[in-house]
């Protein structure tokens, strides 16, 4: 390529490819700053996130509702997104907050399902995925006094536990997800694991 | 085991959505970025001239045609060959790549700073274009700013010739109609909405060359994208960065855009080509700048000979600015 007469400084050659690969913004931080004057941008967050968020939700709550409280999370974020603290370049603890309100108002679906796994051994949550998933081997897989343990947990000690063991937040993204402090994490995820340390007894399979 | 191993392992046989899950909650998010509560409008800005583009002013005049497919210019051998499919997964929504390409291009040509060429500047452009069977012309002309004046060579010397009033489609006429477009994308398209009509025969009517045009855009987007293409095409001396930008974002949320990050142009240079029309169609984007540079299209309009004279070649058409520069005068490059 012939170069003009008036040459200016080249940045590194950006292309964008698959959303999951390499991505032209550095970090969600980028792309919500972004999305500030070009709103479209944002659905860029979606191609990053949703599928993660999309199944945490259905783990939480089964998959007949996940579509709705994925599409529910992002709408609100992007309404939001003005808001958002640019110092923070991972939007998953601001995107995984934003569900667990929205999953916290289906709270009693939630805790019905884990008893109904605990005392059928049929899980509801995945009834959905039937056709994706061996039924004996999740009925294998199925661990009624687990979900029972789960389902008898304080509600705000449960998002805790999940956020760290299913959405694979770490305690300060827990924190900041949930808007409270580190040291509130550490005494929930304690009491929650003692809990289910005691739930289990002698059928703990770690014991 | 630990208790948050235990639970880790509950339901984790539950698999990602499928990507046709994902596809409708992204529809939902895009129909809300487009609802009306835009930012201030910014000041427009200029974009210099610093891509090494070049196209001849006549050539300008096919485009609307070319690009749906239309007379093929004559050239030489010198396939550009078919285009490749899309680069993006298979798993992917269909206009999550295209989408982000032209974000990504939106924002990079917004960030150029840029001063307007005057009226009286002198443009210097080398064009080429190869089509299958057919020879592949290089020209290189000068042109005013506004077009009053362009130059040739002739015998190794540039000649200046004074252009007839009503010049068609000149840098400053490329410049000022983008510059005249609306800043939202919904607003673009609304006016590129207007200008392609509503039915397949006013696409029709508007893609049409030649009287024998016989194709024309499969829907309203299609015709959009090609209007705002030819905008994009013809502003090869000098556009508005924002209002190139904008059109950049007015394009990524047309239905049925592609884009394929691996093509080339009429000189073999590497190309982001964008495409509505599934690849019949290409309108070619330098991978660094995201200027255009170049267009390659399948022609499926030819003319129709009342005569019993041959056909114009129908092979692909490769156009390139190979180099588009301010000078000072006709003859520098």
């Amino acid at each position: 390529m012939t170069a003009p007469p008036q040459q200016r400084e080249e940045p590194p050659r950006q292309v964008a490819h698959d959303p999951g690969a390499d991505h032209p913004f550095p970090d969600d931080a980028a792309l919500i700053e972004s999305s500030w004057q070009e709103p479209e941008a944002f659905a860029g967050l979606y191609d990053r996130h949703a599928v993660p968020i999309h199944r945490y939700v259905s783990r939480r709550l089964g998959d007949g509702m996940a579509d709705d409280i994925v599409g529910d999370t992002f709408l609100a974020a992007f309404r939001r997104r003005r808001g958002y603290d640019l110092r923070y370049p991972d939007a998953r603890p601001w995107l995984y907050g934003i569900a667990a309100n929205l999953i916290g108002k289906h709270r009693r679906s939630e805790v019905r399902m884990l008893r109904a796994l605990a005392r059928t051994g049929a899980d509801p949550a995945i009834e959905g995925h039937a056709d994706r998933i061996d039924s004996r081997v999740s009925a294998a897989a199925v661990q009624g006094d687990l979900a029972v343990a789960v389902s008898g947990l304080a509600a705000r000690d449960r998002d805790v536990l999940l956020l760290v063991a299913w959405a694979d937040l770490s305690y300060e993204q827990t924190a900041t997800a949930l808007g409270i402090p580190l040291g509130t994490v550490r005494s929930r995820l304690h009491r929650a694991r003692a809990k289910i340390r005691e739930a289990l007894g002698d059928r703990n399979p770690a014991s | 085991m630990n208790e948050l191993d235990l639970v880790r392992t509950l339901r984790a046989d539950i698999p990602d959505p499928a990507p046709a899950r994902m596809a409708a909650g992204r529809g939902r998010l895009l129909a809300a970025t487009a609802e009306p509560s835009l930012p201030a409008r910014r000041a427009r800005r200029v974009r210099s001239l610093a891509i090494p583009v070049g196209l001849v002013t006549a050539a300008a005049a096919a485009v609307a045609v070319v690009l749906s497919g239309g007379t093929p210019l004559s050239a030489h051998p010198g396939s550009s060959g078919g285009s490749r499919p899309s680069a993006h997964s298979g798993t992917s929504p269909r206009l999550s790549l295209s989408a982000q390409v032209l974000t990504v291009a939106a924002d990079k040509v917004a960030s150029w700073p840029a001063t307007r060429p005057t009226d009286d500047q002198w443009v210097y452009v080398k064009f080429f274009q190869t089509q299958t069977g057919v020879a592949t012309q290089s020209t290189e002309r000068w042109i005013r700013f506004d077009g009053s004046e362009t130059a040739s060579l002739q015998d190794g010397q540039p000649v200046v010739h004074h252009a007839t009033t009503g010049a068609y489609n000149t840098p400053l006429d490329a410049y000022n109609a983008l510059a005249a477009l609306p800043s939202s994308p919904a607003a673009i398209r609304a006016t590129a909405g207007r200008a392609v009509g509503t039915t397949p025969q006013d696409w029709l009517n508007w893609a049409r060359g030649n009287p024998a045009a016989d194709s024309a855009p499969k829907d309203r987007g299609q015709a959009e994208f090609d209007y705002l293409a030819e905008m994009l095409w013809v502003a090869y001396a000098g556009a508005p960065a924002e209002a190139e930008s904008d059109v950049y974002r007015a394009m990524a949320g047309i239905g049925g855009v592609t884009v394929d990050t691996h093509l080339a142009d009429a000189v073999g240079r590497p190309a982001i080509g964008v495409s509505a029309n599934d690849g019949a169609s290409w309108l070619l984007l330098d991978p660094q700048t995201y200027q255009v540079i170049g267009l390659r299209v399948k022609p499926t309009m030819f003319m129709k000979s009342t005569t019993s004279g041959p056909q114009p070649p129908s092979g692909a058409i490769s156009m390139a600015w190979v180099k588009v520069a301010l000078v000072n005068q006709p003859g520098d490059r």
